[in-house]
């Protein structure tokens, strides 16, 4: 039986500087369900424009992207889409500078209905899951690079995506607070069947995911034919 | 999380940014509110003064440049008392003389007895009587600043002056003016049986009518009515052209200010609306937050920008060099345009940078700092 996908990407396309720069130079991709897929590759071979287009985060000029069951088209598409299923990671942590860490991740919950004491309920339990519940009422200012990246995930999670994308997001970290992250996506990807995709340039954590796929100028394929059917 | 409680907390935290853009939309709305409340005061303060005297209507020498260089005869006076509808003359010459200190003042004469007197307050004194010689009556806001005071001796055209008394008018330029008998300042200025102007008070009923006849009968005058008279002068015109201007630029200059500091505001943050589109909230609720912060931002600085305006045209009115000329005319419907004005480009000024900020791919800005 063929494994369901979790994405299936097919002849993306996406140029900037008037065509000059093609980032995206016809890319394939199968990621299956559950499975942890490693993005890696020199810099500027297209690897964050991968995973944004992915999100559609990044208009695409050509190709086809089937996404979670879906195929998103229109931007309200993409929006619900990141709203209930795909959470996202980036280098840097983007915390609203307004926001404590609880109102940082309450705002991912989307207006599903739920009281403000649920909501806050919910915050608190995700910051707990990423060993943040000491700083849920500071502001991300006077925290750490660490600190707030752990928020970030958590409020990458707060609508239970089925996949996440993580753009290097240990990129700014030391080894220490790596390892903490790292640890704990890869502990969803194995408790939840999250699936993952995470860029980085970091070969032990790409050899802790079951594929990787490696771009180049803006071309992509897994290093070992096995991932994909 | 709602959009509101966003814009609140955004709100809250009192960035530069939000400081910057405020004060920015609150000194538009100050000078908005200061620059028209003075120019509709030089309007006014002119009509007022001869409304509040109980002319209903003045006449001028045809084509005069202002009320101070029209020439007329005094008999004209008499025999414009005999046409029907009139009911009382008031001929007056207006000069303008140097206190010994410098400061210029305005002499107003009319002949004894005659009704614009009847419009002054006497707080001190008296009013000047038939026979009395070279004396005055003193507005008393300009015996208030030159320290003037009944028995004092005040000169005016180079010859000695007694102070016989204090007086209030109901406006401003009223207060301001130094008073005397008409034929003692026609002798002193050279002007006998000459005036500048008449004023007429006309049977109610029939004041129109009245005008009509009056402007058939006597081609070479110019015949206004009072209320309408600052319209029909040269300062009245020039008033009336500056106020309309100012208006218009510090409209203009409001509708920028808040345009453009709305702008960077809503710029310096597109980080932020990439996030929040990451996150899954949709466009329209990422604008109607920031319309939200651009309402409540706008609507504190209209308040504080009124109140600024207010203060600073009264501020302005109180000046040495025209205090008692001219007070700022600021009635609640000026505060509610320019409050409304602050919320109408406050709202602008967000909705375009917000809908074009929000309207570039999320990955633009996320790919990096
Ligand atoms: N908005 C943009 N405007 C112009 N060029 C862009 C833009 N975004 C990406 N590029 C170019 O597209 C190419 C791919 O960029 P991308 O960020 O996807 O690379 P990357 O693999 O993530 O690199 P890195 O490892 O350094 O993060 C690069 O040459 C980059 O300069
Ligand atoms: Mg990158």
């Amino acid at each position: 039986m063929r494994e369901a996908l979790a994405i299936s990407a097919r002849g993306l396309r996406c140029t900037f500087r008037q065509g000059q720069v093609r980032a995206l130079d016809g890319v394939d991709i199968d990621v299956p369900a559950g499975a942890a897929v490693a993005i890696t590759g020199p810099s500027g071979s297209g690897k964050t424009t991968l995973i944004h287009a992915l999100a559609g985060l990044q208009p695409v000029e050509a190709g086809d992207i089937d996404i979670a069951g879906g195929t998103p088209e229109t931007a309200q598409d993409w929006t619900a889409l990141r709203r209930s299923q795909i959470g996202m990671v980036f280098q840097e942590d983007w915390l609203l500078p307004a926001l404590t860490a609880a109102q940082n991740v309450e705002i991912a919950l989307g207006e599903n209905g739920l009281s403000a004491a649920e909501r806050r309920q919910r915050a608190l339990a995700l910051l707990a899951r990423v060993n943040a519940s000491d700083f849920a009422d500071y502001r991300p200012a006077g925290l750490s690079g660490g600190e707030r990246q752990r928020i970030a995930v958590a409020r990458s999670l707060a609508n239970s995506p089925a996949i996440l994308m993580a753009d290097e997001p240990t990129g700014e970290l030391d080894s220490a607070n790596a390892e903490r992250i790292i640890d704990l996506l890869f502990g969803l990807h194995a408790a939840e069947g999250l699936t993952l995709l995470i860029v980085t340039h970091d070969a032990d954590l790409a050899a802790r995911c079951q594929a990787q796929f490696v771009m180049r100028d803006g071309r992509g394929a897994y290093v070992d034919a096995g991932v994909p059917a | 999380m709602t959009a509101l409680t966003l814009a609140l907390r955004n709100l809250s935290i009192w960035h530069p940014r939000n400081i910057g853009a405020l004060a920015g939309i609150m000194i538009a709305v100050a000078s908005l509110v200061a620059l028209i409340g003075l120019a509709r005061g030089v309007q006014e303060s002119l009509a007022s003064a001869l409304v509040n005297r109980g002319t209903d209507a003045l006449v001028t020498e045809a084509g005069a440049f202002d009320l101070i260089s029209s020439i007329l005869m005094e008999e004209t006076a008499m025999a414009l008392a005999k046409q029907p509808g009139v009911t009382a003359v008031a001929p007056e010459l207006s000069r303008l003389t140097t206190l010994r200190d410098g400061r210029s003042v305005a002499v107003t004469a009319w002949p004894v007895g005659t009704f614009p007197w009847d419009s002054l307050k006497v707080t001190d004194g008296r009013l000047p009587a038939t026979g009395d010689g070279q004396v005055a009556v003193i507005g008393q806001s300009l015996a208030t600043r030159a320290g003037f005071a009944v028995g004092d001796r005040i000169e005016l055209f180079h010859t000695e002056f007694q102070v016989v008394g204090l007086v209030t008018a109901q406006s401003v330029l009223g207060r301001s003016l130094v008073y005397a008998a008409l034929p003692v300042v026609q002798e002193l200025t050279f002007r006998d049986g000459q005036v500048t102007s008449v004023g007429l008070q006309l049977d109610k009923d029939q004041s129109a009518e009245t005008l009509t006849q009056l402007r058939d009968g006597f081609p070479a005058l110019n015949i206004e009515a009072t209320a309408d008279l600052s319209d029909s002068y040269f300062f009245g015109q020039i008033a009336r052209v500056l106020a309309l201007t100012i208006s218009t630029v510090a409209m203009l200059s409001a509708v920028l200010v808040i345009f453009t500091t709305m702008s960077t505001a809503v710029n310096a943050r597109r980080g932020e609306l990439a996030i929040l589109s990451a996150i899954g909230w949709p466009r329209q609720r990422i604008v109607a937050s920031l319309l939200i912060e651009g309402a409540v931002l706008s609507a504190i600085a209209g308040v504080l920008g009124i109140l600024g305006g207010a203060l600073g045209a009264q501020v302005v009115t109180a000046l040495p060099s025209i205090t008692g000329y001219i007070a700022p005319v600021i009635g609640p419907v000026l505060l509610v345009q320019a409050f409304l004005v602050s919320m109408a480009v406050g709202l602008l000024g967000t909705v375009i940078p917000a809908l074009r900020a929000t309207a570039r791919a999320p990955a633009d800005i996320l790919r990096s700092r």
